[in-house]
């Protein structure tokens, strides 16, 4: 098997098993977590769009011919995954402090009760 | 045009100094940052005043594809120039009443504005998630700052889908690279059709889910009504009337120019006929948001049903692809703005004052202070579509698209025709509980100065854009025609003319 | 929602993915032969306005960026307008937390040891300057303003914790405020004086020398300070709404 394919195949996986864990989670905790999964596994796959076999890092160490161009690695994934995973930070940073203030106003991390007791009061 | 950079550059520059001013100077700091959207908005117009068609503007001197690019054409100064009054209007609002007086509230009412501009003007894929992400950041913590208890549920459900959809953009993007090698709009416009039609629609969905769910689309609109309850008033105005705006926007550029690569007509992606989904999904969201707002008795949830609705029937009239319905859809979308805003904050200002969400605990309200009434009735009828007011134009525009389509136009003009008397009905039962004698005594509602100035300028551009639609139309007009061309739109020839310049 | 239901969404998105990555249509596919990237040999190369020289060798001046990291020179040069709106992503975090979130009554800690205060004084030093070192040489090695940064802010979680006093968040929000400051101000410099925003007006300086790619290397360090006193303040408004009380 190809190996960018299999690359490919585990951050598709990594992606479908977070949202199975989005979907079905009740606890707030672990649907975060579950993003975060979902996060790892698009970045691994924006990583592997610049994936060659046996490439070297896009670093300027020695000189090159620039129509012979060495086996560089693509940047520009590289530079978007950096992107991707500061944001997946500032989200997950976010999530948690709200998930404390989610507590504080309801008393719990569990979201259906919430809904549940939210539809008696009206 | 070199300087519509401006409008991200310098709400940002003046968020980032806020900490700074904040404390050197507490109660100026907050005048600044309204100054500042004041200035989003004249420059916004200066803007538009002075676009003569699609022209692309470089980033750190970097030509497209390499570098990250701003395109300015009459469509997104158009947008630009409404979310800018939006935002100025709600948050001048917001400050007048008194109710948020943390410095940091400001700072992200600017983060937000700086990347609904960033959203408008970007052309470059990848740059538009990151402005997607900065708007959403600054709208979970925006209404997270919200007095009710509901404030953290609704920013955690609007913040979990929407992370979801986001991480299903970035796989779009993924894809896009791998095949197309770029992530230039304009350039991935000109080559999508050589894209495998089943990796095309792949492509497609997983870009629409983040844009149809800021445009409160079914089946990613569940955040909606919990969002728009828990925050401020003058925050879900912004939602309502701002970000819904900015992502129909994004919704027509990647549908038109992208997919349907600048054809007019349905939008398709190879085999695919996506504009028929589209159609398909914009008609269940007009059905589900209407009937859910009939259903509702907390107004903002109604209202924010009937955003929902409305974002529905557009959505129906971008699919379609027309000249008259793109045309129609953009009309109907900024008359929307104005008049939801004018709901939004009207709805607002009452229930800080009474303390009552429900439009069943409203009646007499208006006996007493019968100007809001008045409000409430104008902004109804903007949003429905009575004629005289701003809606009618843009919802005759886009039934006149649907009655030549034949049968299934037949399906989609009847449901526009149902949803506006559904529409009605709901409005006037609140307008007319408001003026009703109630039982209880009511208190008389007060307002400052700056709600005056706010809703009598809002109520003066929904009357005149009803009257004298001609007032904007010479732009509008030419929005579609920029769109769709017959080889490629004037967004992909502006910037590909850039590129070959580059070549030399 | 239900497992079930759970369970054929993601089966069904699964074979969705399959059909569109194996799709056996005509046209352009996922996985191409050869990279398809358009704009990856010019950034390679150094050749996206200028013709690409014959030869790229280490101290080469005349080139139009001169960063030997070429993921740097894409990610602060090429591409600095998504890094501008990444660290406006974490200010927003900043901003967001502490706009929402409400001070506490107090959570007592236990006291740190006698061990970890003597030597925490000595870790932090060096992850002061491996921090430093790490953005200062961003456009050299791998690294750069964000692991850099997050370094730095690792240490005053360190200092936090074994310390134990309340940390004042207010000197952070004014160093972020002045490199966010700086930043958005050299891109309005590069507007004014070479015509497009955040445009270098430094020069390239020679490749691989640690004083080169002006323009990378000083927004990199702006990145550093930001990054390091944003996640700082993250966490000293998460420990100011534990101390409580006082404000």
């Amino acid at each position: 098997m190809n190996l960018t394919v299999l690359l490919y195949f585990g951050g598709f996986s990594l992606i479908l098993t977070g949202f199975y864990g989005v979907l079905t989670g009740k606890n707030l905790i672990r649907v975060i977590l579950a993003l975060g999964i979902m996060e790892a596994g698009v970045n691994l796959l924006l990583v592997t769009t610049g994936f060659k076999p046996k490439a070297i890092p896009p670093i300027i160490v020695k000189s090159f011919k620039t129509l012979s161009l060495p086996n560089f690695a693509d940047p520009l994934p590289q530079a978007l995954v950096l992107t991707s995973i500061v944001i997946g930070f500032g989200i997950t940073a976010l999530s948690l402090a709200l998930i404390v203030k989610y507590n504080e106003e309801n008393g719990t991390i569990k979201m259906d009760e919430v809904e549940n007791s939210e539809e008696v009061v009206e | 045009m070199n300087q519509v950079i401006l409008l991200i550059a310098i709400p940002l520059l003046v968020a980032f100094s806020m900490p700074l001013t904040g404390k050197l100077f507490p109660r100026v700091s907050k005048v600044i940052a309204l100054l500042t959207l004041l200035f989003e908005a004249i420059w916004a117009g200066f803007i538009l005043f002075n676009t003569k068609g699609a022209v692309s503007v470089v980033i750190g001197g970097w030509l497209p594809p390499f570098g990250i690019n701003l395109v300015v054409d009459h469509l997104s100064g158009v947008v630009a120039f409404v979310v800018s009054i939006v935002v100025l209007f709600s948050i001048f609002f917001q400050l007048s009443s008194g109710l948020s007086k943390k410095p940091n509230f400001y700072m992200l009412s600017l983060l937000l504005v700086a990347s609904l501009m960033g959203i408008i003007f970007t052309g470059d894929l990848f740059n538009l998630f990151v402005f997607f992400e900065i708007a959403g950041i600054s709208a979970y913590s925006l209404i997270a700052s919200g007095k009710n208890s509901n404030s953290s549920n609704g920013a955690l459900g609007y913040l979990i889908p929407a992370s979801v959809a986001s991480v299903f953009y970035l796989v779009g993007i993924a894809l896009i690279y791998s095949t197309l090698g770029t992530l230039n709009i304009a350039q991935i416009a000109s080559s999508f059709s050589s894209v495998k039609p089943i990796l095309a629609t792949f492509i497609a969905f997983s870009l629409l889910t983040l844009v149809l769910l800021e445009f409160e689309i079914v089946p990613f609109n569940s955040w909606v009504p919990r969002a728009y309850q828990g925050a401020p008033s003058s925050i879900s105005a912004i939602f309502s009337s701002g970000l819904a705006l900015a992502s129909g926007y994004v919704m027509l550029r990647l549908g038109v120019i992208v997919f349907n690569g600048g054809q007019g007509g349905f939008i398709r992606t190879g085999s695919f006929e996506l504009g028929h989904a589209l159609f398909g999904i914009g008609v269940i969201t007009v059905i589900a948001g209407e009937i859910a707002a009939l259903a509702q008795k907390d107004v903002k949830k109604m209202l924010a049903f009937s955003s929902v609705g409305q974002m529905g029937m557009v959505l129906v009239a971008f699919s379609i692809g027309t000249h008259s319905s793109i045309y129609g859809g953009i009309f109907a979308l900024i008359s929307h703005s104005f008049a939801k805003l004018l709901l939004f904050l009207t709805a607002g200002l009452i229930i800080m004052k009474t303390g009552k969400s429900k439009y069943t605990q409203w009646t007499g309200i208006a006996r007493c202070s019968p100007l809001f009434g008045v409000l409430m009735l104008i902004g109804s009828l903007g949003v429905i579509g009575i004629p005289l007011f701003s809606g009618f134009w843009g919802k005759f525009a886009i039934i006149g698209s649907t009655v030549v389509l034949g049968k299934i136009g037949f399906i989609a003009t009847t449901l526009i025709l149902a949803a506006s008397v559904v529409e009605g009905f709901y409005f006037f039962r609140l307008v007319h509980t408001m003026f009703e004698t109630g039982e209880e005594k009511v208190p008389k509602v007060k307002a400052n100065f700056a709600f005056w100035l706010i809703s009598s300028l809002l109520v003066a551009v929904i009357v005149a854009l009803g009257l004298r639609p001609g007032i904007i139309d010479g732009r509008l007009k030419k929005i579609p025609g920029e769109l769709i061309g017959n080889a490629e739109s004037g967004y992909v020839q502006a910037v590909n003319k850039q590129l070959k310049g580059s070549k030399k | 929602m239900n497992k079930v239901a759970a369970l054929g969404v993601i089966v069904i998105l699964g074979i969705f993915i399959q059909m569109a990555l194996h799709d056996s249509n005509p046209g352009k596919g996922a996985f191409p032969e050869k990279s398809s990237s358009l704009v990856a040999d010019s950034y390679l190369t150094k050749s996206v306005s200028q013709k690409a020289p014959a030869e790229i060798s280490p101290g080469d001046t005349k080139l139009e960026n001169g960063a030997a990291n070429v993921v740097t020179s894409v990610v602060v040069d090429y591409r600095g307008f998504d890094t501008l709106g990444e660290v406006t992503i974490l200010f927003a975090v900043a901003a967001g937390i502490g706009l929402f979130l409400k001070k506490r009554p107090h959570f007592k800690p236990r006291q740190p040891g006698t061990i970890l205060k003597t030597l925490v004084p000595l870790a932090v030093f060096f992850i002061f300057i491996t921090g430093s070192y790490v953005f200062l040489h961003g456009h050299l090695t791998p690294g750069g303003g964000f692991p850099g940064g997050a370094m730095m802010a690792a240490g005053v979680v360190l200092l936090a914790l074994s310390i134990r006093k309340s940390m004042r968040s207010v000197f952070f929000k004014i160093l972020e405020s002045l490199a966010g400051i700086s930043f958005v101000a050299i891109g309005l410099i590069g507007l004014y004086t070479k015509g497009s925003f955040l445009q270098n007006f430094l020069g390239a300086g020679a490749l691989g020398n640690l004083y080169s790619a002006w323009l990378v290397m000083i927004l990199y360090f702006i990145i550093g300070i930001k990054v390091a006193a944003e996640l700082s303040s993250v966490i000293a408004d998460f420990d100011q709404m534990e101390e409580g009380g006082k404000q």
